[in-house]
């Protein structure tokens, strides 16, 4: 084989490349870097909740060795309980830091004068925090949501990002939970839009990055959210997570290579 | 992904053909940026050629907003396909830069 060609075995590709010692030293050098940037951006990712009367699942699976997805949940007050998923664009380095830092303010509920309780309100501060001209041009897509424990309701705000589902046990059908409003960080002094849902006891809610549908299949289709959503509403898998499941499912479907965009998905279960 | 520049009277039009995600980007950004953000002029994107719309391509398009909007330009996009009309509307980036669906009607929101 030539320098630079390409072998395809089954899903693998294997390109030939040709490094002397001092190359191979410095890029295992930057793959270790990066690897330890990846478990340090994984170590901020709350613990999956395995018991409880809310649960949570998540797989996070960057497309290069760092992402620009980040999500998280937790109780905001003592009736309160928050989930949320972001989306940076691009992927890699950049987004990778951009994604923690937006994560570390809302781990740590560092938005000044923001009732973390009222999506609209943390939207509106994350905008005014994260503006593209003070962050390398970057934005980035929100869902966030809190559930009212006592009340059974969620409400909700997305900036520029997809849906949110909520399914019912039985599997029967998907509530898209969605507010229009731009993404975050592209222009100053925007109000952000909330709605509100009741959450039937033993639904699900799924938050997952447009990295989990907008793939080419091995028959080099795109894939868009429609094609994707069917998916939810799929049986469970014995021995394995929601989360888990729809990222297998998503990458047998996808051509060989690996996916193009980092996959998140975030699954909350409410008894 | 492909780009060409013309001009309709002193409306600069910049014509996208091909996928403007992150690969897409990497080839066409730096021209983009400097036939478009560097002339300051007002100015039409025809993406009627334009197949698939993601992230990189979105920021790439409010990037250039912000920046004409600071030179005293205006920007708006027209002739998107219903695929990539679905991706603007999830995004709400009409909230952002104005969508036409004709050149027509493109060229009077920037020039009106």
């Amino acid at each position: 084989m030539s320098v630079g060609s390409i072998l395809q075995i089954g899903r693998q590709s294997f390109r030939h490349a040709w490094r002397d010692a001092t190359d191979i030293r410095q890029a295992d050098e930057h793959a270790r870097d990066l690897e330890k940037a990846r478990a340090y951006v994984q170590a901020l990712l709350p613990p999956p909740v395995s018991e409880g009367p809310i649960r949570a699942d998540w797989v996070y699976e960057p497309s290069a060795k760092l992402g620009g997805d980040a999500f998280g949940y937790g109780r905001v007050s003592e009736h309160r309980y928050a989930a949320y998923l972001i989306d940076v664009s691009g992927h890699g380095a950049g987004a990778a830091l951009h994604g923690v830092a937006v994560m570390n303010v809302l781990r740590q509920r560092a938005l000044p004068n923001t009732d973390m309780s009222e999506p609209a309100e943390v939207l509106a501060a994350l905008n005014a925090m994260f503006q593209m001209d003070s962050h390398a041009g970057l934005y980035f897509t929100i869902w966030y949501g809190v559930y009212d424990i006592g009340l059974r309701k969620m409400k909700f705000a997305s900036a520029g990002h997809h849906p949110g589902y909520l399914t019912t046990t039985d599997r029967t059908g998907a509530a898209a939970l969605r507010t229009r409003n731009s993404v975050i960080g592209a222009m100053p002094g925007v109000s952000y839009r909330a709605e509100m849902v009741d959450v039937p006891p033993g639904a699900r809610l799924y938050l997952f990055s447009d990295g989990a549908f907008e793939i080419v299949t091995a028959h080099g289709a795109q894939w868009a959210l429609t094609d994707f959503l069917p998916l939810l509403n799929q049986p469970p898998l014995e021995g394995t997570t929601e989360s888990r499941r729809l990222f297998e499912q998503v990458r047998s479907i996808s051509r060989p290579g690996g996916l193009d965009d980092d996959f998140s998905a975030l699954v909350v279960t409410f008894d | 992904m492909q780009l060409r520049f013309d001009e309709i009277g002193e409306v600069l039009r910049v014509s996208l053909q091909g996928r403007l995600d992150s690969a897409g980007v990497d080839v066409i950004e730096t021209q983009f940026q400097a036939g478009v953000v560097a002339k300051g002029k007002n100015t039409v994107v025809d993406l009627t050629e334009v197949t698939f719309l993601a992230s990189l391509g979105i920021r790439m398009i409010i990037a250039a907003t912000r920046s004409l909007s600071f030179k005293g330009a205006k920007i708006a996009l027209f002739g998107a396909i219903p695929a990539v009309m679905d991706i603007i509307d999830a995004v709400a980036l009409d909230d952002i830069v104005p969508i036409a669906a004709t050149q027509a009607d493109a060229i009077a929101l920037v020039t009106g």
